[in-house]
């Protein structure tokens, strides 16, 4: 069985199946993982097809330095920052608050963890990355902060300020 | 069933991927377009300014040529000549030549009549 790294070399002389074996190798945890941290199925598969195109578009240019799976997840941060994004601007437009940016189908999340993500949505970009990584996806310091390109004090540092700012929001509700 | 639901996924994939090729193709044709519209612009704007070079050289040149016969300050017969066969109109010229013969006719007649 072909590695990441000898598909990804198939697939940049050409042979779009590569792709396709790249896609269903790493399907379940990308759409796990999106769905983990936006609530809505659909929205979330919606999004993990947008992280695919992503791929497929980038891989042309992808020059081995970093591991495949460290450079998904830093697609995946950033298109699950974009739908974030998305959902306040229409949210403004809309007049109404993000409350159902998590509306959860029934059985298909524990209850506490969508409502622990419905507060995560509202951290500040860089907090949020930082906790969605470490605490959804269980990586090390180490990992995040090579995920995000930061230094691993600045990881330590944005975790805690994202723990006290959702203890703070979650005592004020 | 699962098979089922990953090639779902997979095919919606490829759509979107298509639909961002046509995107970035119609892009790069409206890209080009303008490109050419603008290289197009400036060259005319060159050939334009160019021939605008091109006639005031040479409205300079007559109006200098003009002034040479006035720079003169005496001039010959063959000068006048050519002065005249160049700034005149042709009928003014041959009432010119004509007033001329006139006044030689009268000149001889005077002579010979004494």
């Amino acid at each position: 069985m072909m590695d990441d790294n000898e598909l990804i070399s198939k697939f940049q002389t050409g042979d779009e199946d590569a792709f396709n074996v790249l896609v269903r190798r790493h399907e379940d945890w990308v759409r796990g993982f999106v769905r983990s941290s936006i609530g809505n199925r659909e929205d979330a598969d919606d999004t993990a097809q947008n992280i695919f195109v992503r791929i497929y578009f980038g891989l042309a240019k992808f020059r081995f330095e970093a591991e495949f799976k460290t450079w998904v997840y830093r697609i995946i941060i950033n298109q699950i920052n974009n739908f974030y994004r998305k959902q306040k601007l229409l949210s403004i437009f809309r007049g109404e608050l993000t409350d159902n940016l998590h509306s959860v189908e029934p059985g298909e999340n524990d209850g506490r963890k969508s409502e622990l993500m419905r507060w995560v949505a509202k951290l500040p970009r860089g907090q949020r990355n930082v906790m969605i990584l470490r605490s959804f996806q269980d990586m090390s310091f180490k990992q995040v902060a090579a995920t995000l390109s930061i230094s691993e004090n600045s990881a330590k540092v944005s975790f805690h300020k994202a723990k006290n700012n959702l203890k703070r929001m979650i005592n004020v509700k | 069933m699962s098979n089922n639901m990953s090639d779902g996924f997979l095919d919606g994939i490829h759509r979107k991927i298509n639909r961002k090729k046509q995107q970035r193709a119609m892009l790069n044709t409206l890209g080009t377009l303008v490109v050419t519209v603008i290289i197009t612009f400036q060259v005319s704007n060159i050939i334009h300014h160019s021939k605008l070079v091109e006639l005031a050289n040479r409205i300079e040149q007559n109006s200098e040529s003009f002034h040479a016969y006035d720079a003169l300050f005496e001039i010959s017969d063959d000068k006048a000549a050519d002065y005249l066969i160049d700034e005149m109109e042709i009928y003014d010229l041959l009432q010119i030549a004509e007033e001329d013969i006139q006044n030689t006719d009268l000149l001889k007649t005077i002579i010979r009549e004494g």
